[in-house]
């Protein structure tokens, strides 16, 4: 390690060092005696020499260039004899190495490349039998290929089969060398053969889907299932398995498994080509996999119990249905739109079909915060409701205070009250009963919840019901003021992430806060000073940034233009009863909750009318049922009273600054009403007509549809 | 060095020009082109934001789209409309081209495949102008009838039904036929809608609530308009050959008995309220940029915003400093009305035209198809041509982010854990040709080798002994 740190002033200063005799001198026995380790007989050196040659070529480029052609005859040599697994393995990666560093340098490919690395990719396939070398020899071909494509091609057909032994499921699914084969797969598909690079593609993604296919023929064989498939599709050349479904079925899962993680990998991997995307056909497979549930129907005169051996694996196939339509959805992006409600549908449907299973809930939560990200408000027009109520009974937390099991059970016939009074005394689990038992669901579900939530406000935040919000932001503010009572030191780590995310969630209900929800900020406030002195580290960090962020609500730089003019009313202030709160679908319960709350507004307009008159000598009626929140709204007021008393002299004049975006936190509408209305008084007396917002006119659509 | 261009098209001269506006030098131009105003759009290169990939003009005399690429003059492609379109736009990541027509119809077709997706009457007269919002979200028209539509691009694209998409909202507060729409910067939740018309007016709207925030009324009609990126001002041209800025925020100077004299910004307008430019003239501080000869029908602004383009109907494009509000160059190039200006950084296969050695690929897109096609035949996958025809990024890592097959991320759940060991274990176990097994062989050769060992100790003991006793009972023999 001593020599090759001499390497390092060699490559950042050659021109120096190649003056430097004796640093050259020294290089020149570094060499050497690297050399005379490759030829070792020992084993171990062997290694070490190899080794040193990996590091020389990362660090040096002249040493690279001279001793090139030597060291790729020399590993070349090593990888043909039989040599121990991390031997072999190191002068895999070496020459991988060497033979990409000549990419953009056509004189050392032409004498060296085209030369020795049809040789390398053959040696590879040859040490593809050694399945402990198989990730090595899976990335070495990858890089190859990737690389060059040309020199590549003969082998392709041969790399190809080695993938498919390895992804027909027999070796599991979650092992490194089944991705790296995947891997492998999609890079190989992308090297053309007998057909260009595109139709070679094409071809095997449908191959691929035909196996999916083929497997799921299997597999669904005793369901009804309600739409034909194709039965004859192209498809690779798998193993057959035994007839018997209880050896056959897992199998067949992990196939499936592996054969979607060649999918996903094929669609994910960059294509310097333009590829052909069956997205129908696709998507028609996933519809397969999805339509089987817990109601699927069960296909005449077929063993029972083979179906349900198959609904053991249903959520493992679902999974990885998942993660293709993800995978689909971040490549082919927007061209998914004419499905969306397709989409929407099966979120829902798996949703509510995985209530207590927490992996594929948080997958399926994952890909809610996908479609939410990539389509935004068209996708949360149609989900947001359910949605909302699914997070909503995720993130509740239930507290039970434990119920004595003794009380219930009828005393032995005889002695009545003696013994209840004993059993009372002597039954210890009283003593320490006092705890209450809490529920809620699993980290990893209320996590993925809250990130989606995350995702949902700052979209659709402001189109949510007030019955909604406020759901939401109790919900919120509840976990984390419960957080703040409770010792750290009784808390798990779990909880750290989550009240970290619900942080988040605060900020996000705080910064898309609607005109429901005049109260939020307030308590987001609270929260984020409090917050400052948390024991997470993590949390002390969000909350300093979460208060910068609503500074510009509260001390906005540029002023807001207000948005309409205030018909606005009150939501009852967000109480943090510590009540566990019933949990409604807003969907059903919104119209309901709506009309309780006009009757509740009515009552505070009434209350805040005569405290609003008293400060604000401007309002109208109209303005004075608006909402009381913000605090910069009696500053503005003010602020307009004084300049009423000095007799304000008022000026236009042409403004130029820094452009500050932050003019979307929006003020109060009342305040900028207000703030309008008394420039208005104080400016020149032309007149203003009246402007009025008729909003969508139902005659023009009317005769729009006529027409 | 990046290099800004501008590209300039006419609807009489059938030329487009695309020129370095700093340095005045034609760099490119494409034959065989007429389009009207609002005509033409970009399209950008798939997962290259701000790459111009390939230029897209409705033709004025004839149902036809021109397509051209940066590589040759001719046109690269030529797709047949079913009408003469008059506005076109297309997503900001090139998936989708809307086109309006004189009847009122929007078309909407799929770049990568050609699918006409949907055709709908959406205003009773010509669609004037189309545009995307910047998340792609909504289609906003505008039409000679007055009137605005919002459309979300997924409700008008749903296949599920074969209803007639409604729109998300429609604004019916101009009195003649809309002439520009600006979108402003933000997603559909926060965005700012600027519209303006012939009926002197230029509005400005909240989009996600449709609600009118300021009007602004000119002395004149308003044909085009710019809006700063900060959206600190708009800049509004119109019939009487001015251009007029409007900022949209405003110094105030106060001062009192009480108080010293202070400034205070505000902003102009909202809630409704209307803006009469006409009425800054007793100030004399009506901001305007004077210089044209004939009626200003284009204008767009740099990527800093500092300069601003505006071409005229006499062919003429004069770029203005903005701080000054003075001419720093006159192009005329045109020969007649110039109705399309667009600026956009060089692209990379502009500049290597004809001497580069690296292979250009050009953003595949199919033939635009004249009739719509069931889309259950489409859903079901029979036909070939439906397959979207793309470039795929690496998406390697955002799936792993996503984390939809194991939480990877924080938090850790130790029941998905114990699983994974468990079934490491397992396959550790059941795999016959890993190390396991021959480690277990080898401490089973090991403890075999032991055992011989300690039997071979035993039997030399005993040979020993066994050669000790023969020895000595062979020494006995001789002595006696």
């Amino acid at each position: 390690m001593i020599y090759h740190q001499l390497l390092i002033p060699q490559k950042l200063q050659e021109t120096e060092v190649e003056s430097n005799k004796s640093q050259k001198a020294l290089l020149h026995k570094w060499c050497t005696r690297v050399n005379s380790l490759l030829s070792s007989k020992v084993s171990g050196a062997r290694w070490a020499g190899v080794s040193f040659v990996k590091l020389s070529i990362e660090q040096s480029e002249a040493l690279y260039v001279e001793n090139l052609s030597s060291w790729s005859l020399a590993l070349l040599n090593i990888l043909t004899r039989p040599e121990p697994i991390p031997t072999l393995e190191v002068t895999i990666a070496t020459l991988s190495e060497l033979f990409a560093r000549t990419i953009n340098r056509p004189e050392l490919q032409r004498e060296l490349t085209s030369q020795f690395l049809p040789r390398f990719n053959a040696c590879l396939l040859d040490l593809s039998e050694n399945k402990e070398l198989l990730p090595s020899i899976f990335q070495a071909l990858s890089r190859s290929v990737s690389l060059f494509p040309s020199i590549f091609r003969p082998f392709v057909e041969n790399a190809q089969n080695l993938c498919l032994l390895i992804v027909n499921g027999s070796l599991g699914s979650d092992t490194t060398v089944v991705k790296e084969a995947a891997n492998c797969l999609a890079k190989i598909s992308r090297a053309g053969g007998k057909s260009s690079p595109s139709e070679q593609w094409r071809s095997n993604l449908i191959k691929l889907m035909g196996s999916m296919h083929q497997v799921l023929d299997k597999l669904f064989d005793s369901v009804d299932e309600e739409s034909q498939y194709a039965k004859k599709q192209s498809s690779f050349e798998l193993p057959p398995v035994s007839e018997d479904y209880i050896l056959a079925f897992p199998v067949f899962f992990e196939r499936f498994k592996t054969l979607s993680e060649c999918m996903v990998s094929m669609l994910s991997s960059p294509s310097p080509h333009c590829v052909q995307i069956p997205v129908n056909k696709i998507i028609n497979l996933l519809c397969r996999v999805f339509n089987i549930c817990e109601g699927t129907i069960l296909r005449e005169h077929k063993e029972k119990n083979e179906f349900f051996t198959l609904m053991i694996g249903v959520p493992t196939l679902h999974l990885a249905a998942i993660e293709i339509l993800a995978s689909l959805i971040l490549s082919v992006g927007d061209h998914l739109l004419h499905s969306m409600r397709l989409i929407n549908e099966i979120i829902m449907k798996l949703l509510n079909q995985y209530r207590k299973q927490p992996l594929v809930r948080t997958s399926i939560y994952y890909l809610a915060k996908l479609c939410i990200q990539k389509y935004g408000i068209g996708f949360l027009q149609l989900a947001s409701s359910p949605l909302i109520y699914h997070i909503t009974e995720d993130l509740i937390v239930v507290k039970r205070t434990p119920t004595n099991i003794t009380e219930g059970l009828s005393p032995i016939s005889g002695k009545k009250a003696g013994k209840k009074k004993k059993t009372q005394i002597t039954n210890s689990d009283n003593f320490i009963g006092t705890r209450t038992v809490i529920e809620q669901a699993s980290s990893n579900v209320q996590f993925a919840a809250l990130e989606t939530l995350n995702c949902l406000l700052p979209i659709y935040g402001e189109s949510l019901s007030a019955s909604s919000r406020a759901t939401i932001d109790k919900l919120l503010l509840t976990r984390i003021l419960d957080s703040t009572l409770i010792s750290h030191t009784e808390s798990n780590d779990n909880e750290h992430s989550i009240q970290l995310k619900l942080h988040e969630c605060l900020l996000a209900s705080a910064v898309a806060a609607s005109e429901y929800q005049p109260s939020i900020i307030t308590h987001a406030l609270r929260v984020f000073t409090a917050g400052l002195n948390s024991h997470s580290y993590q949390i002390q960090l969000f909350c300093s940034q979460a208060l910068t962020i609503c500074d510009l609500i509260y001390h906005p730089r540029l002023p807001s233009i207000a948005r309409f003019e205030s018909t606005s009313t009150t939501a009852p202030p967000i109480s943090l009863g510590y009540k566990q709160s019933t949990l409604v679908n807003p969907a059903q319960e919104d119209r309901k909750e709506e009309e309780e709350e006009e009757e509740k507004r009515e009552t505070k307009m009434e209350n805040h009318y005569g405290k609003t008159v008293e400060i604000n000598i401007y309002r109208d009626q109209d303005v004075q049922q608006s909402e009381p929140s913000l605090d910069n709204r009696s500053i503005i007021q003010e602020s307009c009273n004084i300049a009423e008393k000095d007799g304000a002299s008022v000026s236009d004049k042409e403004v130029t600054f820094v452009a500050d975006t932050s003019s979307s936190l929006q003020q109060s509408p009342s305040t900028s009403r207000l703030y309008s209305e008394r420039i208005s008084d104080v400016e020149d007396d032309f007149e203003i007509p009246e402007i009025v917002d008729e909003g969508p006119d139902s005659e023009f659509e009317d005769d729009l549809m006529d027409e | 060095m990046l290099t800004e261009l501008v590209l300039a098209s006419s609807s009489i001269d059938p030329v487009i020009y695309v020129w370095d506006f700093r340095s005045g030098t034609v760099l490119l131009t494409f034959k065989q082109n007429t389009c009207y105003q609002n005509d033409m759009a970009l399209l950008p290169f798939p997962g290259q934001s701000g790459r111009a990939a390939l230029v897209m003009a409705a033709q004025t005399d004839k149902p036809l789209i021109h397509v051209y690429s940066w590589q040759k003059e001719q046109v690269h492609q030529k797709f047949v409309c079913p009408e003469t379109l008059f506005s076109l736009a297309i997503t900001g990541l090139g998936s989708y081209c809307a086109g309006g027509t004189g009847n009122g119809k929007i078309y909407i077709w799929e770049l990568s495949t050609g699918n006409l997706c949907k055709v709908f009457d959406a205003h009773y007269r010509k669609v004037n102008i189309l545009r995307f919002t910047s998340d792609d979200a909504a289609l906003i028209s505008g039409s000679e009838d007055a009137g605005i539509n919002i459309w979300l691009l997924s409700s008008i694209l749903d296949e599920s039904t074969n209803e007639i998409p409604s729109p998300y909202s429609s604004w019916t507060s101009h009195s003649l036929p809309i002439t520009d729409i600006i979108c402003g910067i933000g997603n559909f939740r926060t965005a700012r809608i600027l519209t303006s018309s012939l009926d002197n007016t230029c509005k400005l709207w909240d989009l996600s609530t449709g609600h009118l925030l300021t009007t602004f009324i000119f002395p004149t009609n308003i044909s085009s308009l710019a809006l700063d990126p900060a959206e600190r001002s708009f800049f509004a041209a119109g019939g009487d050959n001015l251009i007029y800025q409007m900022n949209l925020y405003r110094r105030r100077e106060e001062s009192g008995y009480m108080a010293s004299r202070h400034n205070y910004i505000e902003a102009v307008g909202g809630a409704g309220d209307i803006e009469d430019i006409g009425m800054q003239d007793r100030d004399n501080n009506r901001l305007v940029f004077s210089g044209h000869n004939a009626r200003i029908i284009t204008m767009t602004l740099t990527y800093d915003g500092t300069l601003l383009l505006s071409g005229s109907e006499d062919g003429n494009v004069l770029l203005w400093d903005i701080a000054s509000r003075q001419i720093l160059k006159t192009f005329t190039h045109h020969k007649g009305p110039v109705t399309n200006l667009c600026t956009f950084l060089q692209p990379p296969d502009l500049s290597k035209l004809g001497i580069s050695m690296e292979r250009t690929y050009i953003q595949p897109i199919m033939p635009f198809k004249r009739i719509r096609q069931d889309p259950s035949q489409q859903r079901k996958g029979i036909d070939d041509t439906e397959d979207v025809t793309m470039f795929l990024n690496d998406r390697k890592k955002d799936i792993k982010l996503l984390a939809i097959k194991e939480p990877i991320r924080d938090p850790t759940s130790t029941e998905y854990h114990d699983l994974q060991k468990a079934k490491n274990t397992l396959m550790q176990l059941q795999s016959r040709n890993t190390t396991t097994p021959l480690q277990s062989q080898i401490n089973e050769l090991q403890s075999e080798l032991l055992r011989v060992h300690d039997n071979y100790q035993k039997v030399k003991g005993l040979h020993n002994e066994m050669y000790q006793g023969l020895v000595e009972e062979f020494m006995r023999r001789r002595k006696t």
